[in-house]
C-alpha cells in the first residue's frame, strides 16, 4: 500500500474528502483536500492554469508543479496534518513528488464587521473576527511598522490550535517578553482554546479578582497597547485580541479618547473615575449611614431617610442585598436573551419590579435611587472584564460597612487599593499608568 | 529605577497619619506663646536627623540598613537593630492603641476596642503581605490621589472660625527656649521620628534622590503648623490646652451649609486612619525586613501574623488612654536613642567605609 493509499484510507469515512485525478498532457496528478475547507472549483482552476500553459512557455511541467507550493515529505502523518490544516495536497504520480499548496479557502468566518462588545465614537469601526490570519492582517494595517513581531505557536496534541504573540520589538519591556515567552513555550502539548486555559498556562491564580488582561475587539485599541509596550495574543477562533498586562489605567483610558480634544478626554476619564468610586462606595455608604453612623448625615436628611425606611422590616444591609441580587440577575439574564425579548425584561425588572417593591414597602425609595446610580456608574468603566471586579468589590464594602460603618468603607477601600497595588501580571505591577514596566 | 514620587508620598503619608492627633496638644502644652518656635525647632531637628541618615545611607549604594550593619560587627549590629526592632514594635503598639481610642470616641462608640485594635492591625498586615515594599510604595501614590481631596478640603475649612488675633504675640518673651526642657516637647518629637527609618530599609530597586524627601518635608511643614495653629486660633491657647485632641475638636465645630454631611471631621479622620494604617504596614514591613535579613528568612505569609499577634496582645494589655500616654512618655528616651544613634552610627561607618575604599583605590 502506498502512502497515498493510506491517506485515502484514513479519510475514507470523511464525507468532505476529495481525491481527484487530473490529466495534463501525458502526466497524471492527484489532488486531495477537504472540500469543507477548500473552495475546489476555484482552487483547481488556479492549480491547472499554470500547468497547462507550461508547455507553451517552454517550461518543464514538473518544475512548474513544484513551484506551486511547498514540497513536503512523503509521510502519512505529515500529509494528514497538511490536509487537516486546510491545504491542498497534490501528488505527481510519475515521480511521487508531493506538494502542499495554499488553496482558495472556504470562507470560515464572518466578514469584517462592527464590534459587538465595544463601541467606538469617532474611531475606526471594523472589529476583529474569528480568523487569526484576518486579525493579524487587521493589526498590521493599523500598525504598519517593521518593528512588529508576530510569533505563532501551536498547542495541543489531540485538538490543535494556534496562538499568535505580537509585540513591538523595541518598546516592549524585556522582562514581560521573556516571562511571556517562557510561559508559552513551556508546554506545547496542552491545548489553549479559551481564556481559562490561557490564564492557567500563564500562571494566573484561580483566585485573582482583578483581570490580568484586556480583551479588545477594535484593532486601534490593540495597536495603541502595542505602542505602549504591551504584548498581544490572538487565539484562533476567538474574535478579540488579548492584551497583556492589564494596567490600572485601562479602567479609565481608551484609545477612543484620543479622537477628542484633550480637555474632553480628560473630563471623560474623570467621569469614569467618578463612576468607579460611586459604584464601590454608594451601596456601602447607604448601609453605613442608615444603620451605623446616622450622626454623620445632616439631621434633615437623616430624618427623611429614616422616615422612608419606617415600614421596612429588616436591616439596611439585607434590604440592599435583596435588591442588588435582583439587579445582578437582570444583568445576567439579559446577556443571553434574543434582542427582541431583552426590552421586556428591562421593563419587568426596572419598572414593574422596582415600583412594586417600593409600594410593598420592601425597600426604601432612596435605595432604589442608589442602586440605579450604582448600576449605571458601573458601566462607565472601560472594558467589560473590568465591570466584573467592580461588581464584586462593592459587596466587600457593603459587608464591611454593615459591620463598621464609614470606617468599614474606608477599610474596604484600603483593602482594594492594597490588593491593586500588590497585584502583578507576569512580574509587571498592575498599578501603573500607560507604559508597563517591571520593578 | 528612580521612584522619587513613590518614596516622597510614602514619607509624607506616613507622617501625616501621626500629626493631627497628640502632636498639637503636646506643642500647646510645651509653651504658652509663639508656638511656631517648638514646631520649627522640632522640624529642624527632624530634617537634621533625616539628612544625617540619608548621608550615611548614600555611602552604601544598593544596600539596606540591615545588610550594611550585618556585614560588619554582628554584635554591634544587634546592639543597634534590637532597640530599633523593639522601638518599631512599641510604636506600633502605642499608636494602634491610641488610634483605636480615637476611632472609638469619634465614630464607633459601640464597637468593642479589641475589634478596632484587630482591624487596625489586620489591614496593615494584609497590605504588607499582599504587596511587600513595591506594593506599599505604589499604594502610597494611590492613597495620596484618593484622599488628598478630603484632607485638603477639611484642612481648608478648619480655618472657618479662626480669630487671627490669637496669632500674637508672634515673638516670644525672654525665656522662650524653656520648652526644650518640658517633657511635652520631647513627646511632640514622636510625630517627627516615627517613620523616617524606612529610608534605610528600601530595597535597591527603589532608588530615590534626597531632593524628593526634602520636597516631601516641605509639604509636611504646613501640616505641622496648621495642626497646632488652627486650635490656637479658633479656641485660644488656654481653651485649646484643655482638650485631648484639639484639632479634631475644632474640625467638628465647622459648619458648612451646602454639604449633606453634619460632621466633616469624619472625612479627615477616615483619611488619616487610612494614612495611619499605611504607616503601620510600613512598620510591619520594617520589622519583617529585620527578621528576614537578620535572623531567618521565613516566608512573609507566616511572619506577618507572627509579628501582628504580639503587637495585638500589647495593645490589649493597655487598659486606657492615660496609661498609653504615660507609656509614650516613658518611651521617649528610648526614642531619642534610636533617632540619634542609628543615623549617627550609619554616618560614621559610612564615612570610614568611604575613606577606606578611597585609600584602597589610591593603592591600586
Amino acid at each position: 500500500m502506498t502512502v497515498m493509499d493510506e491517506v485515502t484510507d484514513h479519510f475514507s469515512a470523511y464525507p468532505d474528502f476529495v481525491n481527484q485525478k487530473l490529466q495534463i498532457a501525458a502526466e497524471t496528478l492527484t489532488v486531495t483536500g477537504l472540500k469543507s475547507l477548500i473552495n475546489f472549483p476555484q482552487t483547481i482552476y488556479m492549480f491547472r492554469d499554470p500547468l497547462l500553459t507550461s508547455a507553451m512557455n517552454g517550461l518543464e511541467l514538473i518544475d512548474v508543479f513544484t513551484s506551486l507550493g511547498q514540497p513536503i515529505s512523503v509521510d502519512r502523518n505529515t500529509i494528514i496534518t497538511e490536509i487537516l490544516d486546510g491545504m491542498l495536497v497534490a501528488v505527481h504520480e510519475a515521480s511521487g513528488l508531493v506538494v502542499s499548496i495554499y488553496p482558495v479557502p472556504q470562507p470560515n468566518s464572518r466578514a469584517i464587521s462592527l464590534p459587538t462588545m465595544e463601541n467606538s465614537i469617532g474611531g475606526a469601526n471594523s472589529a476583529f473576527n474569528e480568523s487569526l490570519d484576518n486579525n493579524i492582517m487587521m493589526l498590521r494595517s493599523h500598525l504598519n511598522s517593521a518593528d512588529l513581531q508576530v510569533k505563532t505557536y501551536e498547542f495541543g496534541n489531540q485538538v490543535k490550535n494556534r496562538v499568535s504573540l505580537c509585540f513591538l520589538d523595541k518598546t516592549i519591556d524585556p522582562m514581560l517578553l521573556q516571562n511571556l515567552k517562557h510561559k508559552l513555550e513551556s508546554d506545547p502539548t496542552t491545548e489553549i482554546t479559551n481564556m481559562l486555559e490561557l490564564s492557567h498556562r500563564l500562571g494566573f491564580t484561580k483566585f485573582t479578582w482583578v483581570t490580568h488582561y484586556m480583551a479588545f475587539e477594535l484593532p486601534q485599541n490593540t495597536a495603541r497597547a502595542l505602542k505602549n509596550g504591551k504584548a498581544v495574543l490572538f487565539i484562533d477562533r476567538l474574535p478579540f485580541s488579548i492584551v497583556l498586562p492589564s494596567l490600572f489605567s485601562d479602567l479609565f483610558m481608551s484609545e477612543d479618547d484620543l479622537n477628542h480634544p484633550p480637555i474632553y478626554s480628560w473630563l471623560m476619564r474623570s467621569l469614569r473615575f467618578l463612576g468607579v468610586m460611586l459604584t464601590l462606595i454608594l451601596p456601602g455608604l447607604y448601609v453605613a449611614l442608615v444603620s451605623v453612623n446616622p450622626d454623620v448625615l445632616r439631621f434633615e436628611l437623616a430624618h427623611s431617610i429614616a422616615r422612608s425606611r419606617l415600614d421596612v422590616p429588616y436591616p439596611a444591609v439585607i434590604e440592599a442585598l435583596l435588591l442588588l441580587c435582583v439587579l445582578e440577575l437582570i444583568l445576567e439574564a439579559i446577556i443571553r436573551l434574543p434582542s427582541s425579548i431583552g426590552p421586556t425584561i428591562t421593563m419587568v425588572g426596572g419598572i414593574v419590579l422596582g415600583q412594586a417593591v417600593v409600594d410593598a414597602k420592601l425597600v426604601s425609595n432612596l435605595l432604589i435611587i442608589i442602586l440605579a446610580t450604582t448600576t449605571i456608574a458601573n458601566a462607565a468603566v472601560v472594558g467589560y472584564q473590568n465591570t466584573y471586579v467592580l461588581r464584586l468589590f462593592k459587596y466587600l464594602l457593603l459587608f464591611l460597612a454593615a459591620i463598621l460603618g464609614v470606617l468599614g468603607i474606608m477599610s474596604g477601600l484600603l483593602i482594594i487599593c492594597a490588593y491593586i497595588a500588590g497585584n502583578r501580571t507576569l512580574g509587571i505591577p498592575y498599578l501603573q499608568l500607560i507604559r508597563p514596566k517591571g520593578e | 529605577m528612580y521612584k522619587n514620587l513613590q518614596v516622597s508620598t510614602t514619607y509624607v503619608l506616613s507622617h501625616l497619619g501621626l500629626i493631627f492627633f497628640v502632636y498639637p496638644i503636646d506643642v500647646i502644652e510645651s509653651t504658652s506663646q509663639a508656638h511656631w518656635l517648638p514646631v520649627l525647632f522640632g522640624f529642624a531637628f527632624h530634617l537634621l536627623v533625616v539628612t544625617i541618615y540619608l548621608k550615611g545611607l548614600r555611602y552604601f549604594k544598593g544596600q539596606n540598613i540591615v545588610e550594611i550593619l550585618m556585614e560588619r560587627n554582628k554584635f554591634v549590629a544587634w546592639c543597634i537593630l534590637f532597640p530599633a526592632l523593639l522601638y518599631m514594635a512599641w510604636l506600633a503598639v502605642l499608636s494602634v492603641r491610641g488610634f483605636a481610642e480615637v476611632v472609638s470616641i469619634a465614630i464607633l462608640s459601640n464597637t468593642p476596642l479589641w475589634v478596632l485594635n484587630l482591624l487596625l492591625l489586620v489591614i496593615p498586615g494584609f497590605i504588607t503581605s499582599q504587596g511587600m515594599i513595591g506594593g506599599i510604595l505604589r499604594l502610597s501614590v494611590l492613597l495620596g490621589v484618593l484622599f488628598v481631596v478630603p484632607v485638603v478640603f477639611v484642612i481648608a475649612t478648619s480655618f472657618q472660625n479662626a480669630d487671627w488675633h490669637y496669632l500674637f504675640p508672634l515673638w516670644p518673651d525672654s525665656g522662650a527656649m524653656t520648652f526644650l526642657l518640658k517633657p511635652h516637647f520631647n513627646m511632640s518629637l514622636f510625630a517627627y521620628s516615627g517613620a523616617f527609618l524606612m529610608f534605610g530599609f528600601l530595597p535597591s530597586f527603589a532608588k530615590f534622590k534626597p531632593k524628593a524627601v526634602y520636597w516631601g518635608s516641605l509639604v509636611l511643614l504646613p501640616a505641622y503648623l496648621i495642626s497646632v495653629y488652627v486650635p490656637v486660633l479658633t479656641l485660644g491657647e488656654q481653651t485649646a490646652r484643655q482638650l485631648q485632641f484639639p484639632y479634631l475638636f475644632v474640625v467638628d465645630t465647622v459648619e458648612i451649609n451646602w454639604l449633606m454631611f453634619e460632621r466633616i471631621n469624619v472625612f479627615l479622620l477616615l483619611s488619616l486612619i487610612a494614612f495611619f494604617m499605611f504607616y503601620i504596614s510600613l512598620l510591619i514591613w520594617q520589622i519583617l525586613c529585620v527578621i528576614q535579613l537578620g535572623i531567618k528568612d521565613i516566608s512573609s505569609n507566616y511572619l506577618v501574623p507572627i509579628i501582628i499577634l504580639p503587637i495585638l496582645i500589647g495593645c490589649l494589655c493597655i487598659p486606657d488612654w492615660r496609661t498609653a500616654g504615660q507609656l509614650l512618655q516613658w518611651s521617649m528616651r528610648f526614642q531619642l536613642f534610636v533617632v540619634i544613634v542609628i543615623p549617627g552610627y550609619l554616618l560614621t561607618i559610612g564615612w570610614l567605609h568611604a575613606k577606606k575604599s578611597k585609600a584602597e583605590s589610591k593603592n591600586l
